[in-house]
This record gives structure tokens, sequence and C-alpha cells, in this order.
């Protein structure tokens, strides 16, 4: 088995570097012959990534402990749900699931496009080969998933086998780290799609949107994907991680967010080049910029340059990734220069007062905290090259910087589609603004009287609500017109106007969805916790909550040892629910883990950790009264339903709104 | 026998490859010349302009004199860009 995924992996090396040689070859003389190569070189590395695997993942459930990979990440007890997502959990196997996931990806970008935009398709499919090709160098010099397990014998390196593998780490035996990984490649991966089209429009000199408007869905998906990994990765850290929160602002979630920052400028930033033909060097650079932070993330992720808990140990990987980002930014840049004469805007902007002047804005606003989120991320490892001291930069500066930031971005949210394209006259703007207005400067009022004193969270939910009042009155006020038109009752009406204008509407739906994001962030301003030992039948207080230990009991299974404590959760002194936090020690790995219990309400989370035995025998717990923090979940799901409506085909032409 | 298995992946992958590069010939494929390609972009963005800055006005975020005289500029560019593109049609035959 094991030479079965090698002799896959060798012989997807020269597959790949053909086919790059093949697709550029026939984009620029033309030619069938080497463009159909080019094809099929993409497809066959697609089979042999696939097969490397399959392989990797029948050695995981057959406990094939010769593999020295499988035996690191893997051991004969494990859950064979975790056996299959163990394909992830290291260095090697992650970067053949990303190579697997591209190659995915380009074929079912082949299939879709490769007949009916002939002049970009070559050079898209050798795009994309380029990043297969760097993947498999990667996979089969640096990082091998099939190398077989050796030790050292008087000086000699032997084959071994162990009886049992080291284990999987007892963080990524959470059912949510089957599906976070996943999907944040899914989005990373993703975005190689509308830059190799980017690239391929410079190369083909093709000037115009044409490429974004082919790439629309693709980047929706990548866009999507990385939004919920994002928030996927988040649940996980809540619920996992046991501190209570959900973001710390760790290098590897700050890798996350920088890609999803710049794709979300750049989903904003290409309807100005759709509408105006305004924004093109712009909109490639966003584009290019956002799949290098992908690249970029992948290297904090798997390099192990920054701590995280995320982060492997050090590896060479990251000369290899810097070396590869720093040349395809180069390339870029090349490019683009050499193509200026196609990328001249055709228009200006007719107002600052318009809505693509606020999208403007959310451009300038989503890169500056892109900027201050790597400036952060990446400050220890450039304090320790300049001083030769290793400075890491915490929470209380990424919240400093971003906090006033993302309220501003809050606010364009709102404003946005409050203006019309290209000017809105100071009539149209009072009439747009009255009401969201009033209703922010009512709820300001109400939070103030009510004693809420948070300057932050007050500005938070006042524009929250100003927001929401904003895409209500462009539902009822297209739905209106719509009925006044067509005579529709209001539900035709309205389930009409976001039909047939499904990419406007599901865009202000996935606006609800990240005003509830930051009311459930905002919730956080009021978290308080409390710590302390607790014996049976004692109680431990948190505001109106308290937690009753009714007792504390240890047992083991095949995979793990555990203590828990059986408490009662009482709310003015009456139970409302039985939790059972508890500790584990995972036997293979040697590892501790905690398992926490929340209480989920609408309202807050009462969130309960059992930390450790304390000196009296009893059960050191740690409640966490978070608020509000189910509306970030809440708001994940609002934010997906709206991308798919906008991801829908939609209702063609357009005589009523 | 494992080896001669494991020599199918890259022999497996000479046949696929190989072949299409030997069957040869220049296909002429449909490239849209870069003026025509840039004046019906500029046309299917002002048919678009046009449709939004309606809908804008049929949910009132535009007034009838905003609306008029922003419909009349981008209805003037539009006509021009049609004549164009039909000179640029009719001289490429």
């Amino acid at each position: 088995m094991l030479e079965l995924g090698g002799v896959s992996l060798i012989t997807l090396l020269p597959v790949a570097f053909f086919g790059v040689v093949a697709s550029f070859l026939g984009g620029a003389t033309k030619r069938m012959s080497w463009v159909r190569a080019g094809e099929r070189s993409l497809a066959y590395a697609a089979f042999l990534v696939t097969l490397a695997v399959a392989v990797l993942v029948i050695q995981f459930f057959r406990n094939d402990f010769t593999n020295s990979y499988v035996a690191n990440h893997s051991n004969a007890a494990l859950p064979l749900f975790y056996k299959a997502t163990a394909l992830w959990a290291g260095q090697e196997g992650s970067l053949l699931f990303w190579n697997w996931l591209l190659s995915v990806y380009g074929i079912a970008v082949l299939l879709v496009h490769r007949n009916r935009n002939r002049d970009l398709m070559p050079y898209v499919t050798g795009i994309l080969l380029v990043s297969v090709a760097f993947f498999t160098v990667l996979n089969v010099f640096i990082a091998n998933p099939f190398r077989p397990l050796v030790i050292e014998q008087a000086s000699n390196q032997v084959l071994f086998t162990p009886g049992d593998g080291l284990g999987l780490n007892p963080l990524l035996q959470h059912p949510v780290m089957a599906i976070h990984p996943p999907t944040l490649y899914l989005g990373f991966v993703g975005f190689a799609i509308p830059f190799a089209f980017a690239m391929a429009a410079l190369l083909a000199r093709s000037p115009g949107a044409r490429w974004i408007r082919l790439t629309r869905r693709w980047t929706l998906l990548a866009w999507f994907f990385l939004t919920t990994g994002v928030l996927l990765g988040a649940r996980w850290a809540y619920v996992e991680l046991g501190w209570g929160g959900y973001w710390a602002w760790d290098p590897v979630e700050n890798a996350s967010l920088m890609p999803w920052l710049t794709g979300t400028a750049y989903l904003h930033s290409v309807m100005i080049q759709e509408r105006k033909g305004m924004l093109k060097v712009w909109n490639i650079t966003l584009v290019a910029a956002t799949y290098f932070l992908c690249l970029f993330g992948t290297f904090l992720t798997r390099s192990g340059v920054v701590n995280s808990v995320h982060a492997f140990a050090q590896s060479p990987i990251g000369a290899y990734f810097i070396a590869f980002i720093v040349s395809g930014v180069f390339l870029t840049v090349v490019l683009v220069r050499s193509r200026r004469e196609y990328l001249k805007s055709e228009a200006t902007f007719d107002s600052m007062i318009s809505r693509e002047s606020t999208f403007l804005f959310n451009n300038l606003i989503l890169l500056a905290a892109c900027f201050a989120v790597l400036w952060g991320t990446i400050f220890p490892v450039i304090s320790e090259a300049v001083r030769g001291e290793k400075i890491s930069v915490g929470p209380p500066f990424f919240n400093k910087v971003n906090v006033p930031i993302g309220l501003f971005l809050l606010f364009l949210t709102g404003a946005g589609p409050l203006l019309a394209w290209r000017k809105t006259s100071f009539a149209g703007l009072r009439r747009n603004f009255t009401i969201p207005v009033a209703a922010a400067v009512v709820l300001t009022a109400a939070l103030l009287i009510s004693g809420v004193r948070n300057g932050y969270a007050v500005v938070c939910f006042a524009l929250g609500v100003f927001v929401v009042a904003g895409i209500l009155i462009e539902f009822s006020r297209g739905t209106r017109t719509r009925m006044r038109q067509t005579g529709e009752t209001l539900f035709r009406a309205l389930g009409g106007l976001v039909w047939r204008n499904n990419r406007r509407y599901g865009g202000y739906v996935v606006h609800l969805g990240v005003v509830l994001l930051f009311a459930g962030i905002a919730g956080s301003a009021f978290n308080k916790d409390v710590r302390g030992e607790v014996g049976e039948g004692e109680t431990l207080s948190i505001g109106d909550f308290a937690v009753r230990v009714e007792s504390i009991e240890e047992g083991a299974t095949p995979n793990y040892e555990f203590e828990r404590a059986d408490v009662s959760l009482l709310h003015d002194g009456e139970v409302i629910r039985a939790l059972r936090p508890e500790r584990r020690f995972y036997l293979a790995s040697e590892q501790p883990s905690s398992e926490v219990e929340i209480y989920s309400t609408l309202r807050e989370d009462i969130y309960v950790v059992f930390a450790s035995r304390g000196p009296a025998g009893g059960a050191v717990i740690q409640i966490y009264h978070n608020p509000l923090v189910k509306w970030i979940w809440i708001g994940a799901i609002v934010l997906t339903f709206g991308t798919i409506v906008s991801f829908l085909p939609g209702g063609g032409r357009k005589r009523h709104p | 026998m494992t080896l001669i298995l494991l020599s199918i992946i890259p022999l497996l992958g000479i046949i696929l490859l190989i072949p299409p590069l030997f069957k040869g010939g220049r296909d002429v494929w449909d490239v849209p010349e870069a003026r025509i390609e840039a004046l019906e972009e500029k046309k299917r963005m002002l048919v678009h302009a046009i449709r939004e800055l309606d809908f804008d006005f049929g949910t009132g975020k535009l007034d009838v004199g905003d609306h008029d005289a922003q419909r009349g500029t981008l209805k003037e560019e539009l006509a021009e860009v049609v004549g164009r593109l039909k000179k640029e049609e009719g001289a490429g035959g």
C-alpha cells in the first residue's frame, strides 16, 4: 500500500509539470493538441492524487502502522470516524488533502468551461496545475505521507512496525473537526479558481469583466466555504478548547480571517467593475491577494513559524511556501504591468454619495483590517528577526484596532443599500435614511436608559438596528412596488422580488446574518466568569445562576480515561438543567482534554468547565456567563442561507423589480 | 508482481498524455477580437446600469429628475456604443 501511494505521488510530479507546459503552449499557439494534453494532465493528476488519498485513508482504517504518518496520527482504539479525519491531522496529510481538493476543483472547472471559453481555459488549466505541481513537490520531497516508519538501530535505520500508533490529538477528536478543516480548505483552495481566471484573462489579453462573470459563482462558493470554515473554527474553539471564548486572535485563526477580509472586499468591488468598467487593476490585485493570503494561511498553519494551537512543529516547508508566494506575487505584478493598456478605467465616480463610493470605503476598511491582522500576526516573527526576541501581540491589540474598524464596516453595511448607484440626491438621502437612523437613535436611548454603559456595545447594537431597518425597508419597498406593478399578493410579490433579484436580496440576507454575528460578538462586552473548588452538594454562583455538584465519577473507554462531574444548573434557586462536564486523558497520545457543557439560550450561555480535581478532593469548576453568543451561530445560519439565495441562478430578465 | 502493478501507473500516464500531441492540426477557435469584446462589454454594462437605475427608481431610491437625467445620459452612451459596435462588426466582415 505504501508503495502504491508513493508511486502515485511520484508520477503526479511529471504529469503536473507536463500539464503546465502543454497548457501554456496550447494557449500561446492555439494548438488543440497541446490544450487537450494539458486537460488530460489535469484529469490524470486528479486521478493520481485521489488514488493517494484513498490509499492513505485505507491505511488509517487498517491500522497500517508501517506508515509513519498513520502511526503518528492514529491508534487502534481510535473511532473509525476520526480515523478518516486523521487524514488532515498532520502536515503531510493536510497538504495532500489540499492538493486533492485543488484537483477536484480543477476537474469541475474543466467540465463547466472548457468548451465555451477556449481562449482562457488553457491558461486556467496551466495555472491550476502550477499549484498542483507545487503541492506535489512538497508532498514528494518535504512532507511525504507515505514514508515507512524507521528507527535507529546500531547507527542503521531499520523498518519498524509498532503495536499501536501515537493516536490523534485529543483536540481534533470532535465532530466539528470533521467538517471545519475541509470547509476551510474548500474556501482556501476555491479562491484558486477566480485567481486562475484573472491571470488567464491577462495572458489572453481579454479585457473587461468576462472573467469576473465566469467566476462569480466559483468566488461565491469559495467565499461561502471560507466563511463557514472560519465560523466552524470559532464554534470548535468554543466547545472544545474550554476557555470560554470562540476567537482568540490565534495566528491560525487570523490566517483564515485575512483572505476572508480581502475576499469580501473583492466580492463588493467587482460589482463596480461590472457596472462601470472601473477598478480593473484593483480587482485583479484583490483576487490575487486573496489567493496568496490563502496560501499564506496554509503556510502559517503548516510551517510552525508562529505558535498556535493549530500549528505544527518547525518545518522546512516555510521556505518553499515563501518562495512560491513571492514568485507568484512577482509574476502577477509583471503580468498586470505588461497588460496595463487593457486595464484602463472606463468611467469615474459620479458622486461621493453613491453606492459605489460606499463599496470603495468598504474595500479600504476591509483592507485596513486585513493589514492590522497581518501586522499583529507576523509581528512576533519580525521582532525575532530584528531584535532577536519574539514579541507576541495579544488580543488587546487586535481588539483595539479591529473593533472601531468593524463598527465602521457595520455602518457601511447599512448605508450602502440605502444609496442608489451613481448618485443619490440629498432629498433621496433624507428619505432613505430617516427611518433607519431614527430606529438607531431610539435603541441607543433605550440602552442608555436601561443602564448599558459599554460604548462599543451600544454603538454596535444601534448600528445593527440601523442595518436591519434599512434591509427591511429595501424588502418592503421592492415588494410594494412589485405588488403595484403586477397585482401579485404580498408573499408572491416578495418571492418574485427575491427570485428575480436574488443576487441583491441574497446579499441583504447575508448582511442580516452579519448583523446577528456582530450582536453576538458585542455580547462579549458583558462576559463574566468565576472559578472555585466545589465539593459534592456544594454550589458555585455566577449572577442569577449557580452550579451544584451532585457527584464526581471516574471511568475509562478504550480510547481515554475520564473524570466527570454530574452537576445541576440552577437559575434563581430552581434546577433547570443537569450538566456533565468532564476531563479526559487520552491513552495513546497521553494528552488531557476538557469536555465542556453549555446551557445555551438566546439570551446567554452558561459554560461549565471541569478544570481539575482540587486539593480537598472536590471538582475545580469554572463557569463562564456569556451573553448573546447563540446569535453568532444563528447569524452564521442566516448568512449561509443568504449566500445560497445569491448563488441560485435567479429569474432572468426583469420587467418588474 | 508488485513492481509490475506499480509500473502501470506511470505507463498509463504516458498512454493518456502523449498521443494527443501527435494528432496535430491548428484549431482556430473563436477568440473575440479585443476591441469588439470591449464594446460588447460596455454595451452589457450600460444595459445593466439602465435596469439598475429603473429598479432603484421603482423602489423609491431616486427622484424623477435624477432618474430621467441619468437614464438619458446612459441611453446616449448606449446608442454610441451600439453604433461603434455595428461599425466594427461591419469592418470585420
